[in-house]
């Protein structure tokens, strides 16, 4: 089995911001790949470039065999996507917006879409406006959910859900995986990754730390908490002494 | 060039479903008014020999500076594109650039791009299609213009050439507008842009216009696209040919406009944001700091745009005096001039009216801030330690104490203009003063805006802006279009006496004052006292 996701080296700078530092990122077919790292670590700007939305620097990316920027439509008919942050039109209805991703992507199936619109309990009648964050991350997941995609990527799918509908996203993320579908993961909540993740690629400032997977010798938590520092995660309540701490580890990058 | 048009047709359906209803009825109007206004014109000068004395006294500086160089201004024809030709092309440029940037960089703005760009959509497919929506909409509403014109009796040819160039002009724009939403990474920039050139372009035709000889512009009028459509000619010689120029100019920005999407990331401008400062500064940290800093560049531009107007309409005033007198007591004349005795007073009188009108513009734009910042960030705002008197207050008065002082650069500036031609400083203390007078019908405009935004928040930016559109109908083309003058007179803006005019009555300005008082204060309540409707 080849690799769903191959990305090797990617950098990407906006103005002065370097947002990517020569990231590496594998996701061998038909598993349920995690894609860990604080805010701001460049998880969302890595899957912009996977999905050809925008242009790494340098590096080279391989989606499905294809390449994300030039073969971005064919690429897009085999994956579904669910951002991190969904805005929709404040005057179509969620069921609207679900038709329209799904007649782009091109695999509209309106039974499959009616299926998963019950398993969400979404009303889909409502216009988008008075969705609450939320309502608007079931509309985005279902658009997704009800597609013959063979890659998923998910960008913190679960942010606004409450604790039933996680675990129905979860019971779903299962039934891909039993499909042999692919999937990336991106999350920051650690006991996400955990619950549902085979392997976990863990990022810090653009660049990868860690690749293993997810069931280690060591607690996954303990593992992430490494690359970071835990006073940067726990010890520091003033801003101070975060800044003190993300400093100290940029030197021994440096160095390393 | 895998597919990236891929996913065109859907795109064209879908963003043809979420604007239809603006398309429809500006293709409704824009004809409409053709009808009208050729109606009109056709019972104020129904014989050729009426025509003919129109004809001998059309040409003033003031037209051609304003609507364009008049020609075969003793056919109907004529007639119509001296009375209409401008106001139309302008108000279809400027929805189609409106049209634009709505389906292409505010889309991208906020987000929803992004969902559809990750399905099978091409990169270029919803850029292409908002352009091909637009392009359209301009030449249907072109083709019903001109059909509206064969409708009233003029020639086909020249009637179907004056609709066209309204297409024309309105497809040079969206080649400008499709540039301006790859260049910009903002809606309100790409617009912003856009409409700049549209002014530019005005005034680089009105610079030629007025400094013609004879019938024939200067050649300056070849560098504006409006000027392209004005010398098409319609209904004079119609020279077809020229409109290949609009539409050749539209598909070079178009194609640059492709290239520059071929290399941008989803999101940004090719002109990137600048990084702004990490702290707030200690007057942005205060209630009134808020809003100031949102409009700061809105009321720099608009503050420029009042005052480039006071200087345009003052300079050009002197031009016309001649011209006015030789009008004498014709019914053109008397319109113009209000009948004050001395004519140029009466221009510049007239002139205000539309000073003020561009003032109200700001004044609804500003005091919309009202509902989208309570959409925006109002949930954030109204639960810190602001109270919702303050917070409503404050967006108040920003327009109210902006406006007199554009009011006030705009007048004095008029007068400058003015008085420096005729060695009259007093001028421009005078025309401040008599700007200044436009105050409450402009604090009125203020009032109802700020009253929509207070007890009808989801539909208070459409309702404002339509009630602006009927003011400014009222003010610009009431009289073209056959209204009752008693009606024309009693709207707010020509309600105000102008300087100079022989037996000012000041109870209307007193009157509006009062509503604009009593509207604001139904609103601050109302504000007080409401539900947060967010987004």
């Amino acid at each position: 089995m080849g690799s769903a996701i191959e990305a090797r080296g990617l950098s990407k700078r906006f103005g002065k911001t370097l947002a990517l530092d020569g990231l590496d990122l594998t996701v061998p077919t038909g598993t349920v790949h995690g894609f860990l790292g604080p805010n701001g670590s460049g998880k969302s700007t890595t899957i912009r470039v996977l999905l050809g939305l925008i242009r790494a620097n340098a590096g080279r990316a391989s989606v499905l065999g294809g390449d994300p920027w030039r073969d971005a439509v064919a690429l897009h008919r085999r994956i579904a996507y669910v951002p991190g942050e969904t805005t929709l039109w404040p005057n179509l209805t969620g069921g609207q917006a679900i038709d329209i991703v799904g007649s782009l992507r091109g695999d509209h199936d309106p039974a499959r879409i009616a299926h998963f619109v019950e398993r969400f309990d979404l009303d889909p009648s409502k216009k988008a406006r008075s969705y609450s964050k939320g309502n608007r991350q079931k509309v985005a997941l279902i658009a997704a959910l009800a597609s013959r995609a063979e890659l998923f990527i998910f960008d913190e799918p679960t942010s606004g859900l409450d604790p039933l509908m996680e675990q129905v996203f979860r019971e779903c993320v299962e039934e891909i995986r039993a499909d042999g579908r692919t999937v990336l993961l991106s999350s920051h909540f650690i006991s996400e990754v955990q619950r549902l993740c085979d392997d976990v690629t863990i990022i810090r400032k653009g660049r990868t730390v860690e690749v293993s997977p997810v069931q280690g010798e060591q607690d996954l938590e303990a593992r992430f908490l490494a690359h970071y520092g835990t006073a940067e995660l726990t010890g520091g309540s003033a801003a101070g002494s975060t800044d003190t701490a993300v400093g100290r580890h940029r030197q021994r990058g440096g160095e390393a | 060039m895998n597919g990236n048009f891929a996913g065109l047709g859907k795109m064209l359906a879908f963003q043809l479903r979420r604007s239809w209803l603006r398309m429809l009825i500006w293709a409704l109007v824009i004809p409409a008014l053709v009808m009208f206004v050729v109606a009109y014109q056709q019972s104020l000068f129904p014989t050729q020999a009426d025509r003919d004395a129109y004809a001998a006294i059309a040409n003033t500086p003031s037209v051609a500076a304003l609507t364009g160089l008049p020609y075969a201004a003793a056919t109907a024809g004529g007639i119509l594109n001296i009375k209409l030709w401008m106001s139309n092309a302008i108000a279809l440029s400027l929805v189609s650039i409106f049209l634009v940037t709505r389906n292409r960089r505010a889309e991208e703005e906020a987000g929803r791009t992004e969902l559809l760009r990750a399905t099978a959509l091409g990169r270029h497919a919803p850029t292409v299609a908002g352009w091909l929506l637009a392009a359209g909409f301009a030449l249907v509403t072109g083709l019903l213009s001109g059909i509206a014109a064969i409708l009233t009796g003029l020639p086909v040819d020249g009637s179907m050439l004056m609709g066209l160039s309204y297409s024309g002009v309105a497809i040079a724009f969206i080649g400008i507008a499709a540039l301006t939403g790859q260049l910009a990474s903002t809606a309100r920039a790409a617009n912003a842009w856009a409409g700049l050139a549209l002014a530019a372009a005005y005034l680089v035709r009105a610079i030629a216009d007025v400094n013609a000889t004879g019938e024939t512009p200067l050649w300056l009028s070849w560098v504006s696209p409006i000027g392209w459509g004005q010398q098409t000619r319609s209904f004079g010689e119609n020279t077809w040919w020229v409109l290949l120029l609009p539409f050749g100019f539209a598909l070079a920005c178009a194609a640059g406009a492709l290239a520059l999407e071929n290399r941008r990331d989803l999101g940004e401008g090719i002109i990137p944001a600048r990084p702004g400062p990490s702290h707030a500064s200690p007057l942005l940290s205060t209630v009134l700091g808020v809003p100031l800093r949102l409009q700061r560049t809105s009321l720099i531009a608009w503050t420029l745009g009042v005052a480039v107007c006071g200087l345009f309409f003052g300079g050009i005033a002197k031009l016309m005096e001649q011209l006015i007198t030789d009008l004498g007591s014709s019914p053109i004349g008397a319109a113009l001039t209000s009948g004050t005795d001395t004519p140029v007073d009466g221009l510049l009188g007239f002139l205000l009216v539309f000073l003020a009108v561009l003032v109200a513009g700001f004044a609804v734009e500003s005091t919309l801030a009202l509902r989208g910042d309570e959409a925006a960030h109002g949930e954030l705002e109204w639960s810190a330690a602001v109270s919702r008197w303050s917070w409503t207050r404050v967006r108040i008065a920003i327009p109210a104490v902006a406006s007199a002082l554009m009011l006030g650069i705009g007048g004095l500036l008029q007068g400058a203009a003015y008085g420096a031609q005729t060695g009259d400083p007093g001028q421009a203390w005078r025309y401040a003063v008599g700007a200044l007078a436009y105050w409450p019908a402009v604090a009125l405009v203020i009032g109802v805006t700020a009253l929509l935004a207070a007890w009808l928040p989801r539909v208070a930016a459409a309702t404002a802006w339509s009630v602006y559109g009927v003011l400014v109908l009222l003010a610009a083309l009431g009289d073209v279009l056959g209204i009752p003058h008693d009606v024309v007179q009693a709207t707010p803006f020509w309600a105000v006496p102008q300087p100079g005019s022989p037996d000012p009555s000041w109870w209307p300005v007193w009157l509006m004052a009062a509503a604009a008082v009593a509207f604001s204060a139904l609103a601050l309540v109302r504000f007080r006292n409401r539900d947060l409707v967010s987004a």
